[in-house]
């Protein structure tokens, strides 16, 4: 299989993460519980990964990364936990469900206001829409680093000024970038960074978190066993117990740290390069063939490595069957659980077929589906 | 023999603290939180310290802000010379 799916996950994982998280299967007790050598290893651990993180991501306190089982989890946790009635939240169009569903619920069960800035039809914004949406009641600004669906980026070093300037929190879903683009929390005034560990990461599935940047107080998400201060009746305030309740993945975070450690190894930057040539390999090969329309701003390089495409009025689910079924290429069809986008897109009827890269793909793969867009395309001409 | 043991409100805070005084040179080591040392910690972890290491543990808690939420002395309630049928 030549696995183009990266942005749903990285199904190839370095082997020391794999390696990492069959050790722990036999050797972890529980984090937290108990100061026996079990319970220990896990425990270390699970403290240097959140140190790892910290300075991977410019969080200026390690206890304030908090491990969750995905970055779904971490969005939850943060926008049920941050707001109170009459607040006013900005969002974008770009945004996948994973923030877009918990805005929805907030805005139903607490009374919190939204706004959306829009996307054009390449899938980009106007930064001045994000001042212009600013009113006094305004609490924050939420918004993903890159679209699931086009492969955009925003910038986020440049809303984070704005969000600053007007004394907003800033709530970034890096999804889709969190180990493939340079994030840096303090110098991008993020408040809050949810990440996941299974996608750019290339950690375990089951893995996540939000870093907390400074005195942001995020009320519980869940409550439960800590390990520690037992007899109070609610979830201890320090964090980063009080957003984590019930035993961790432990086996999952000590394969998230080997990522980590591949991936500096590596070079966050050397990964990020060859991730965006391949994606504009793809692109220069699909662009040209003749019925294709790819989404998408490719007049800059900073963008995630996602090729999005419809060829002719081919519905996009079958285009990915075929892809599978006579090529054996593995794509993502269909709404991408990122509504608005495809409406901002106009393929809310067609959805889209998502060609997404990795540092394990090769230009050879990337030839074989440029070659295969070509064919299926041809067949598919009205 | 009183043992002194440093209790913390998370094990974050133990597992910091733990690193810096091992660099330090400070003989510790981690042991389950004493029950008796109830206050709202009564579980988890702390850092087990003897009394000729107290003075140097606290100097080195001074020096680096390290958080902690107590520390409490405690008579070691087992026999070290007991039998052990060996």
């Amino acid at each position: 299989m030549i696995y183009l799916d990266n942005a749903a996950t990285t199904m190839h994982k370095p082997q020391a993460v794999i390696d990492a998280v069959a050790a722990a299967m036999s050797t972890f007790g529980n984090a937290s519980r108990g100061a026996h050598e079990g319970a220990l290893t896990t425990s270390r651990v699970i403290y240097r990964t959140r140190a790892k993180l910290a300075a991977f991501f410019g969080c200026p306190k390690s206890e304030q990364v908090i491990f969750t089982c995905n970055a779904t989890e971490a969005l939850n946790i943060a926008l049920t936990g941050l707001f109170h009635a009459g607040d006013h939240v900005i969002s974008t169009e770009l945004e996948h469900n994973s923030v877009l569903r918990p805005l929805y619920r907030i805005r139903e069960e607490q009374g919190v206001s939204l706004d959306f800035v829009p996307a054009d039809k390449k899938g980009c914004v106007d930064y001045a829409d994000f001042e212009r949406l600013i009113r006094p009641e305004t609490r924050a600004i939420v918004c993903t680093h890159a679209s699931n669906l086009t492969g955009n980026r925003l910038d986020i070093g440049r809303i984070g000024k704005i969000a600053e300037a007007h004394g907003l929190l800033f709530v970034v879903d890096a999804s889709q970038t969190a180990g493939a683009a340079r994030i840096d929390m303090e110098e991008m005034k993020i408040s809050v960074l949810c990440f996941t560990g299974h996608k750019s990461m290339m950690g375990p599935q089951g893995t996540g978190g939000l870093c907390i940047r400074g005195d942001v107080p995020i009320r519980s998400f869940k409550v439960g066993g800590s390990g520690v201060q037992s007899f109070l009746t609610v979830q201890p305030p320090e964090y980063p117990t009080h957003l984590e309740a019930g035993t961790l993945n432990g086996h999952g975070i000590a394969g998230l740290s080997a990522a980590v450690d591949f991936i500096q190894s590596v070079g966050r930057d050397t990964i990020e390069k060859k991730e965006t040539a391949l994606m504009m390999r793809f692109y220069r090969g699909v662009s040209e063939v003749p019925g294709v329309t790819v989404y998408g701003d490719f007049s800059t390089e900073d963008r995630s490595p996602i090729v999005s495409l419809n060829m002719w009025d081919l519905d996009s689910a079958m285009a990915a069957d075929e892809l599978a079924q006579t090529y054996g290429i593995a794509t993502r069809a269909g709404a991408h659980c990122a509504p608005l986008m495809h409406r901002a897109l106009g393929t809310e009827e067609q959805g889209a077929v998502r060609f997404s890269f990795n540092w394990f793909n090769t230009e050879e793969e990337v030839d074989e589906a440029v070659s295969a867009v070509r064919e299926i395309a041809e067949w598919a001409r009205p | 023999m009183v043992r002194y043991y440093i209790l913390f409100e998370n094990y974050e805070q133990g597992l910091a603290l733990h690193d810096l005084l091992d660099e330090a040179g400070v003989r510790n080591r981690i042991a389950p939180a004493p029950a008796a040392a109830r206050g709202k910690l009564c579980c988890g972890m702390s850092l087990l310290v003897e009394e000729a290491e107290l003075a140097a543990a606290k100097a080195c808690i001074a020096a680096h802000g390290a958080v902690y939420y107590d520390i409490v002395g405690m008579e070691n309630q087992l026999q070290p010379r007991r039998d052990r049928y060996c």
